[in-house]
């Protein structure tokens, strides 16, 4: 199991690392025709080493120790074991956790651009205690959005994670605004008029809002200070807008641990199914899941 | 009511709730959570917030002060098994390298620590350090140290790839390929032929390219050959006299009997069936892309470890399992995958219908093989990009390429699709073939039908369909079947009792590669069905460590 | 005074005050009384240039070489040979990367970089690393190690030039950034990294801007 996920993460620049790429030498299809000649030749000894060196040896910790030399209690220690010890319980409750892949639309949506985020980072800067003290901010400089724009990644999915990551993000958009004077959003889904169905009269109350039914279909980057420029088909038109923040809805998914261990122990659940229950109890008498 | 034991997975708002409750009732609970610390606040998601209600903020303190609460983070529960209505778990945690009972969470550590990494709990919104708390509610420290790098990690022989790139960074080959020969025997091969899912990962694909991890393999491999330079063997002092049969001379057997001379093994004996070591890099891969003299290297530095290989015995036909069986204290199956899978049309058996991977076994060892006119392959994986390349290069005038689906779901490697094309193969997408057109006895074409996708199904591939009245024939001299391969295992009788997967392949433990019967081990194509070649290698080596561990005892663990 | 026991920052202290070149002599490979001494100072002005090379200096100013005390014509020769072409580059300002009085000011940040405790140590770890291996038995390649100095290097440099500016004021992210000539997404990250350090506190929100100001009584 890990829990270093393969995310953006920074790559800096710096004057020794070579950046273009080195390309593997091949004959030309003439010399291939009614022959099996090796078609790739090889590096050159010049080309493996510069190619080498724009390997960035990723690593995390060190183990240089510092934080040991450090460390005044004496709290640090490099040989702690793993551990591993054996239960035999009465009961076993399984509870979903969460994970959230991004389901890029369109071929640039989402992830790459600067000032896009997800549901999670917002929900991570709107926390007091989180890295931003509760403020939204754009990751490209810092600043508090005027215009913010909320957008689904994904197609059709199961009501319940539907109306899930629905109000989850409206939620967003409603600290939101109470914590940004003026600000204006917009709230774009292909499920808007569907979840308005089902939510009713609490999803009227929410106000500042502009709650539009429709999908993304392009979005880009714009201008120096990289606002984002989306494009959404709504009511049979297509229409245009540009967001200082724009945040992206995710799909939560279960995570596979969770997801494994109830596979072990004779069921399978997905996301939705936790949604419902909230929880799964393995008790003597069986599966018994639980309404929250 | 006596005191239960419950175990509450998830250290999330529903699994510390969960544990509180357990507990008021009288229950002992343990809490185990996967990442480093528990808790966090969290924006609801089943209602919409009016004022009030903002964030749910799960009862840390409670949890904190409640001693019949075990919270056990950064572990996993592995091995769920149930038993007489009891639950049995083993549960594994990570260790944080920090002793959390002496530490008194003064920040001194992050402050000084010289790594940035990115920020999990924080959804990489900052970075955080090296050593450092995970949640700041919780406020459990801890140390980030990755098993290895992701390169290494998504690697099937998780090769030192960090340090072998370094090396040649370094102008240290020789290193190099060591540090590549500790574990991989075949640099040479794998260097050219491997699909390198390692670079997929690689981090600096986020700024530019990734590296070319897999053709540095190939230059030092290369720079030691170019120059003459002897490999160094490193055979241990200890030597074993337990004898191990392996049956095939594939990547996966080889490498198996490589790492068991490394072991201090000396009756090491590889049967091979064909006249030739080297399996499908032997009679699979074509000669343009892996020189036979480049692989015959290869396997020189793997039988200079004392392995011997016994070339032209077929087991099964001309020696019988039983009796390698009887004579040897332990056992290898790498026979590969090499039958191939049928394209299930009418006229199939035709004259001039040929199994893609006999063709290439044919021309791999000089055989006679059709050459004339025009063909057709069938199949869009790198078996069938080899065959259509290989055809045009023994003399086809046109070699047209038929596939279901659309390039984007084709599994061939795309630079391999793209070679292709290049060299003058005419692909067709999204094309299904129908039928083998006949003439007196022979075939002489391929009714098809054009496809369209369809909606995705549940895996969320989109399937193709046929589009009513676009059926049409292509006319052809000689066609191939390249749609895959499946094991051909009756070299064992069924008494023996052996169990088989989908692709006739020799079921095994995942972790220990061991079959059904005990002192006999199964890896590469012949325990997972057709695979790739490093995936074979790390098959061969786990299996290696495997018979070690059997025929030693416990004396790795 | 063996040449490993001299001191990454006491090189950029010479350059801060001055200094236009300078040229560290060391005994031959293989000679030092202390078994590595002198390998250790190539270590550590090898990490001295690179880092000042990142603020800006040309890095022919400062030179090592190895003599020993036997060789006083070599000595000279040496000597004149650098002087002439300390005098071919020009005096601090000219031939470097940036002019004063920004130089000065950058000097004066790698200085505290090379001062602080993190490139210290780490650079006192390269000849472990490279033989015995890290605290987990990982031995390093030279290239990973570089490419590590060269990470940690790039940071401390930012942190210091961004502690250094906020010590004079509080600022927000875009006018830091500005300022340095970091990018802004960086600076972000940086100033975020070094509020969970403690280093670094919200001080305003002015219109747009949340407004970062230097956290007191906190040594780096
Ligand atoms: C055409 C083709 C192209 C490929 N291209 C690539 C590629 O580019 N990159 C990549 O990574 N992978 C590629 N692969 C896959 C790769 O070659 C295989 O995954 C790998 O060779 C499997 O190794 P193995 O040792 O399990 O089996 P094999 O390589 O198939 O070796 C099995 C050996 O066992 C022998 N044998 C079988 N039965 C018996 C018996 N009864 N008695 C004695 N000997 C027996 C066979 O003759 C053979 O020599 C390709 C495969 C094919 C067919």
């Amino acid at each position: 199991m890990y829990f270093y996920e393969k995310k953006g993460r920074y790559i800096i620049d710096f004057a020794d690392i070579p950046s273009e790429p080195a390309e593997m030498p091949e004959i030309s299809v003439q010399e291939r025709k009614h022959n099996f000649k090796e078609v790739e030749t090889g590096f050159a000894g010049e080309v493996a080493v510069r190619e080498a060196k724009r390997c960035l040896s990723c690593r995390r910790c060190l183990g240089c120790a510092l934080c040991w030399a450090e460390c005044k209690p004496e709290a640090i220690n490099f040989n702690l074991p793993d551990q591993d010890f054996d239960l035999e319980v009465d009961k076993v409750i399984l509870t979903s956790g969460m994970q959230r892949n991004i389901a890029p639309i369109a071929g640039n949506f989402g992830n790459r651009h600067m000032n896009a985020v997800t549901d999670l980072q917002v929900e991570r800067m709107l926390a007091d205690t989180g890295p931003s003290t509760g403020l939204i901010i754009r990751p490209q400089d810092g600043e508090i959005p005027k215009k913010i724009g909320f957008a689904q990644t994904f197609g059709a999915v199961d009501d319940r994670i539907r109306d899930a990551v629905l109000t989850f993000g409206i939620n967003e958009a409603i600290i939101a605004r109470k914590k940004i004077n003026g600000v204006e959003i917009s709230f774009i889904s292909p499920d808007m008029d569907a979840f308005r169905a089902s939510a009713g009269s609490d999803l009227d109350k929410v106000s500042g809002v502009d709650f539009i039914n429709g999908s993304v279909v392009e979005s880009t980057e714009v201008g120096e200070n990289k606002h984002i420029q989306v494009k959404y088909e709504t009511g049979g038109s297509e229409k245009t807008d540009v967001f200082e923040l724009l945040v992206l809805l995710t799909l939560p998914q279960l995570p596979s641990h969770i997801a494994e261990a109830a596979r072990q122990l004779g069921i399978e659940v997905d996301y939705a199914g936790f949604l419902g229950n909230s929880l799964f109890k393995f008790g003597p008498e069986g599966v018994k899941s639980e309404t929250d | 009511m006596a005191k239960k034991k419950v175990l509450v997975m998830g250290g999330g708002a529903a699994g510390i709730r969960a544990a509180l409750e357990e507990a008021a009732a009288g229950n002992k609970v343990y809490l185990v959570e996967h990442f480093p610390g528990i808790g966090g606040e969290r924006i609801p998601q089943d209602r919409i917030i009016t004022d009030r209600d903002l964030f749910s903020a799960p009862d840390l303190a409670a949890i904190k002060k409640n001693e019949n609460i075990q919270v056990i983070t950064n572990a996993d529960a592995q091995e769920l098994v149930s038993e007489n209505g009891r639950y049995k778990v083993k549960v594994h945690c990570r260790t944080p390298r920090v002793d959390r009972e002496k530490c008194d969470e003064c920040g001194q550590c992050i402050k000084v620590c010289p790594i940035h990494m990115y920020d999990d709990y924080n959804e990489g919104l900052e970075w955080r350090t090296a050593i450092d708390f995970f949640n700041s509610a919780s406020g459990n420290y801890n140390i980030f140290k990755e098993d290895m790098p992701v390169c290494q990690r998504t690697c099937p022989m998780n090769l030192d790839i960090r340090t072998y790139v370094g090396y040649i960074a370094d102008g240290k080959f020789a290193e190099s390929l060591a540090t590549i020969r500790k574990k991989l025997p075949f640099p040479l091969s794998i260097g050219r032929v491997c699909p390198h899912p390692c670079e997929s990962e690689c981090n600096r694909g986020y700024k530019d390219e990734a590296i070319s991890i897999c053709f540095l393999k190939r230059f030092v491999a290369d720079h030691e050959i170019n120059n003459n330079i002897e490999p160094k063997l490193q055979l241990p002092a200890e030597k074993y006299p337990e004898k191990i049969a392996i049956i095939g001379a594939g990547p996966s057997g080889l490498t198996c009997a490589y790492h068991l001379a490394l072991f201090g093994y000396e009756k090491i004996t590889v049967f091979e069936a064909l006249p030739e070591p080297g399996g499908m890099f032997r009679v699979g891969i074509p000669e343009y892309r892996l020189p036979k003299a480049i692989l015959a290297k290869d396997i020189e530095f793997i039988t200079r470890h004392g392995v011997e290989i016994k070339t032209g015995v077929r087991v099964g036909s001309g020696i019988s399992f039983d009796y390698i069986r009887k004579d040897h204290d332990a056992i290898l199956i790498a026979i590969g995958a090499h039958k191939a899978m049928t394209m299930r049309v009418k006229n199939e058996d035709a004259d001039g219908v040929f199994e893609g991977v006999k063709f290439l076994r044919d021309v791999a060892l000089d055989n006679e093989v059709p050459n004339k006119g025009t063909a057709i392959v069938v199949g869009g994986g790198n078996v069938a990009m080899d065959v259509a390349r290989s055809g045009l290069r023994i003399g086809f005038d046109e070699v047209n390429l038929l596939y279901r689906r659309t390039r984007k779901e084709m599994p061939a490697s795309p630079w391999e699709v793209d070679a292709a094309e290049h060299e003058g193969v005419k692909v067709h997408f999204l094309v299904a073939p129908q039928e083998v057109v006949v003439k007196g006895g022979k075939a002489v074409g391929m009714k098809c039908i054009k496809m369209e996708l369809g909606e995705p199904d549940a895996g969320g591939r989109r399937k193709p369909v046929p589009i009513e009245g676009s059926e049409f024939v292509m006319e052809a001299d000689t066609i191939f079947a390249a749609i895959g391969q499946v094991t051909d295992n009756s070299l064992v009788d069924e008494k023996i009792g052996f169990k088989f997967g989908r692709k006739l392949n020799f079921e095994v433990n995942p972790e220990t590669f061991e079959t059904n019967v005990p002192g006999v081990f199964a890896s590469g194509d012949a325990a997972t069905g057709a695979d790739i070649a490093i995936r074979a290698c790390a098959g061969g080596k786990r299996s290696a460590e495997s018979i070690h561990k059997y025929l030693r005892g416990d004396v790795m663990s | 005074m063996c040449t490993g026991r001299m001191d990454p920052a006491l090189v950029a202290d010479a350059f801060v005050h001055g200094a236009d070149g300078i040229l560290v002599i060391g005994c031959h490979f293989g000679d030092c009384h202390y078994i590595s001494g002198n390998i250790i100072a190539k270590h550590k002005l090898d990490m001295a240039r690179q880092t000042l090379a990142y603020a800006g200096l040309n890095p022919a100013r400062l030179r090592f070489g190895n003599l020993s005390s036997a060789e006083a014509a070599k000595f000279a020769e040496y000597n004149t040979e650098f002087v002439e072409q300390i005098r071919q580059i020009g005096p601090l300002g000219a031939g470097d990367e940036i002019g004063m009085p920004k130089l000065g000011e950058k000097l004066k940040i790698a200085h505290q970089a090379l001062a602080s405790p993190k490139l210290r140590w780490v650079i006192g770890k390269k000849p472990v690393f490279l033989d015995d291996g890290n605290k987990y038995g990982e031995v390093f390649t030279e290239h990973e190690f570089n490419r590590t100095l060269s990470w940690i290097i790039i940071d401390e440099m930012a942190i210091h030039s961004i502690l250094a500016a906020l010590q004079k004021r509080p600022a927000a992210v875009k006018d830091l950034a500005e300022e340095l000539q970091i990018p802004a997404a960086d600076t972000l990250k940086y100033v975020l990294a070094l509020k969970r350090r403690g280093f670094v506190e919200l001080n305003s929100v002015e219109g747009q801007s949340p407004v970062y100001k230097y956290k007191a009584e906190e040594e780096c």
